[in-house]
């Protein structure tokens, strides 16, 4: 926290070793103070969106829902109108309070803009009310479409009900037209959103956060010993420039390249430490690591470990034997093929590439205590290559023909980041993109486990040998792994497990409303989001770009990254096409359905 | 060194020497607006995946989130495959 000479002290993500004062230890370092904001923030979520909200009521409409679609998968051989409407409402049941829904406004991101920089902040009535003229011959054009199209579905699927459902060409006639009523549906949505374009003021709702945020964080500051004054007359510049990153990553082409905020976040931190300099009066608000643990204390609420048999076998196999595989290979491959001189890049880039990006990464690098130059590197690289095969892959799985599921499973398997793998699915169709996102869902999960397991070799292997030191007692050796690992995992873990018990308790549908769709995405995702964008802005105001340059030498790095990511298309592709078509047909049927 | 270099800095601790830091500022954040602004719009057409491009703006998808909860379409697809599993239809389907 202190400075040394210009350069502030949260040099590393993770990697001063905090002085242990017994019970004060609580609350005198970052680690602790993530976990107890951590836990304030998923409290406030559950109040919100279970004590507030109308738990017994979405309960109520989900049994209802799934009655009709059990009773419509009796009736057809293929998913009738009924059945696709209700399970269109279930999805969108949340048990969002009244107060739920306010603070949620106050939680915005500047949003999406094209060509006008403006709009991603404010547009007013007048604006709106042209905006919504302007849509309105395409939503009107969107709405008869879908009318046409509903119609032809309805009479297809009444002349399969009154053959009985036993004329296949019927059924085949009904499902067809069926699929294109809900593609119509989805058009005329889009449509209709851009026509009801509401005014909206962002400008105030992000001072308000910027107190609410400044004031939340300064707790911990006030209480670890920390100037409060200097901090709160600092954080305003950091988070200005979290939501300019925001707004760099809204712009659409930006958008759709998949260049995140993240990526923003550190090049205009950087841009500003070398160029013009830090301002002096922001580094005592440039507190990475305080920002980053908070906010992996609320990605481990997000980490549901019921998930990763949602599509079966295949699904856990992929993420869960060929992930790993593919992470302890890279970090083979860096020590002893390209010897890499710094282990924790090593370790951040082979989680990054073998489970998912970025998410991955900053939870490895925390793990392992990287520096923060080497967690910008990995980024980086991982944004750039992700960019790419975001459109590289579809098109080599269209080019060769490949079966719909199986470009999903290898995309999903194998692209970085989420949205991406989205992206790329879309491009295929919606078979693939369904089970790309879901093997990629499934991936994320392993983040838990990943930082878990690396904080634990990390605290026993490598810091350990580092230090040299002699053979100890069972007791005491114990005692000093407690010492050195890293206590924020704890409180990643501790929220990723207690989220995951409340999921099962709830079910999965209870759970998608409450936590999924309620406190996770309304809320605590929302602000994890911020956490990171004011980390990442503090890691480049708080980084020397030269320093980035000695890590690039001999292109190891990329070296690393090309060979971790071609092992992985292999040993996914491999791995999904022995599972969903040699050993698990019968779950590739399923999912085509 | 680096202190040396430092003590030029008053405003901050890695910038240039001397007052031509706001000019090489000026000109970086030059560049990045370029690339932002004209490179990225740019390239879908030089590279021949304009189409591609344009149906990631279309749909309105989320192609940087790096986490699951803030891509929209992550929540519809999984459940959609578990209603599919758990609401089948009883006889093989046909349908796409």
């Amino acid at each position: 926290m202190q400075e040394q000479g210009n350069r502030p002290a949260n040099d590393v993500v993770v990697l001063e070793e905090s002085p242990r004062r017994g019970f004060s230890e609580l609350f005198k370092t970052e680690d602790y103070w993530a976990i107890w904001l951590g836990a304030i923030v998923l409290m406030i979520g559950f109040v919100l969106y279970v004590i507030m909200g109308p738990v017994a009521d979405a309960r109520q409409k989900i049994a209802r829902h799934n009655a009709v679609m059990a009773s419509e998968a009796q009736k057809a051989p293929f998913k009738t109108m009924a059945w696709h409407q209700s399970r269109e409402a279930k999805e969108k049941i949340t048990t969002r309070s009244g107060l739920a829904a306010t603070l949620e406004k106050y939680l915005a991101r500047p949003g999406r803009w094209d060509a006008s920089p403006l709009a991603s902040f404010y547009l007013g009535p007048e604006e709106a009310k042209a905006e919504n003229e302007a849509a309105r011959a395409k939503f009107e054009t969107a709405k008869k479409k879908r009318e046409e199209a509903e119609a032809k579905a309805k009479k297809a699927e009444a002349d399969a009900a009154a053959a009985g459902y036993k004329d296949a060409s019927l059924n085949t006639q009904a499902s067809t037209q069926i699929d294109a009523w809900l593609k119509s549906r989805e058009a005329e949505a889009r449509a209709k959103r851009a026509a009801e374009t509401k005014p909206y003021n962002l400008f105030i709702s992000l001072a308000i956060l910027c107190v609410a945020l400044g004031l939340f964080f300064s707790i911990g500051i006030k209480v670890m010993g920390n100037s409060l004054r200097r901090f709160l007359l600092g954080f305003p510049f950091v988070f200005a420039l979290a939501a300019l990153s925001y707004f760099l990553a809204a712009q659409v082409n930006i958008r759709a390249w998949g260049l995140e905020y993240v990526l923003w976040a550190i090049i205009i931190g950087l841009l500003i430490s070398n160029t013009v300099g830090t301002p002096k009066w922001v580094m005592p608000a440039v507190q990475t690591e305080y920002y980053i643990k908070t906010g992996l204390i609320l990605l481990g609420a997000s980490i549901l470990i019921g998930k990763i048999i949602l599509v079966g076998l295949p699904g856990l196999f992929i993420t869960w034997v060929a992930c790993p595989a593919v992470l302890i290979f890279t970090y083979w491959f860096g020590q002893r093929i390209l010897k890499m001189e710094s282990r924790t890049l090593n370790i951040v880039l082979s989680a990054d590439m073998s489970v998912s990006g970025v998410s991955a990464a900053i939870a490895t690098a925390s793990a392992c205590r990287a520096k923060k130059e080497e967690l910008t590197l990995a980024i980086g690289i991982s944004i750039i290559f992700t960019s790419i095969m975001m459109f590289a892959m579809p098109a080599v799985a269209k080019a060769v023909g490949m079966h719909p599921v199986l470009a999903g499973a290898w995309m999903g398997g194998s692209i970085d980041s989420t949205g991406a793998v989205v992206a790329a699915g879309t491009l295929l169709g919606p078979e693939a993109m369904y089970v790309a996102a879901t093997i990629k869902m499934i991936q994320n999960i392993l983040i838990g486990v990943v930082a878990f397991g690396v904080a634990a070799y990390w605290t026993t292997v490598v810091d350990r040998s580092r230090a040299g030191e002699v053979e100890l007692t069972a007791g005491a050796a114990l005692r000093e792994i407690w010492k050195r690992f890293p206590r924020f995992i704890i409180g990643f873990l501790g929220a990723s497990l207690a989220f995951s018990a409340f999921y099962q308790y709830l079910g999965n549908d209870m759970g998608k409303a409450v936590l999924d769709e309620g406190i996770i995405k309304g809320w605590s995702s929302a602000l994890q989001g911020w956490f990171f964008a004011l980390a990442f802005v503090s890691i480049g105001l708080g980084t020397d770009f030269r320093d980035l340059k000695k890590y690039l030498k001999g292109g190891k790095p990329i070296i690393l990254y090309i060979v971790g990511q071609s092992t992985q298309w292999i040993v996914t592709l491999v791995m999904a096409y022995l599972l969903f078509f040699v050993l698990f047909k019968g779950i590739t049927g399923r999912l085509m359905m | 060194m680096e202190k040396e270099h430092c003590s030029n800095r008053p405003g901050g601790p890695w910038g240039p020497p001397g007052t031509n830091r706001w000019i090489v500022f000026l000109l970086w954040l030059l560049i990045l607006v370029a690339f932002a602004f004209i490179v990225v719009p740019g390239l879908p057409g030089l590279l021949g995946i304009q189409q591609a491009h344009n149906l990631i703006i279309d749909e309105g998808i989320e192609a940087g989130a790096f986490f699951y909860p803030d891509v929209k379409k992550v929540g519809k697809a999984e459940s959609y495959l578990r209603d599919s599993r758990d609401y089948a239809p009883l006889q093989p389907s046909i349908c796409p």
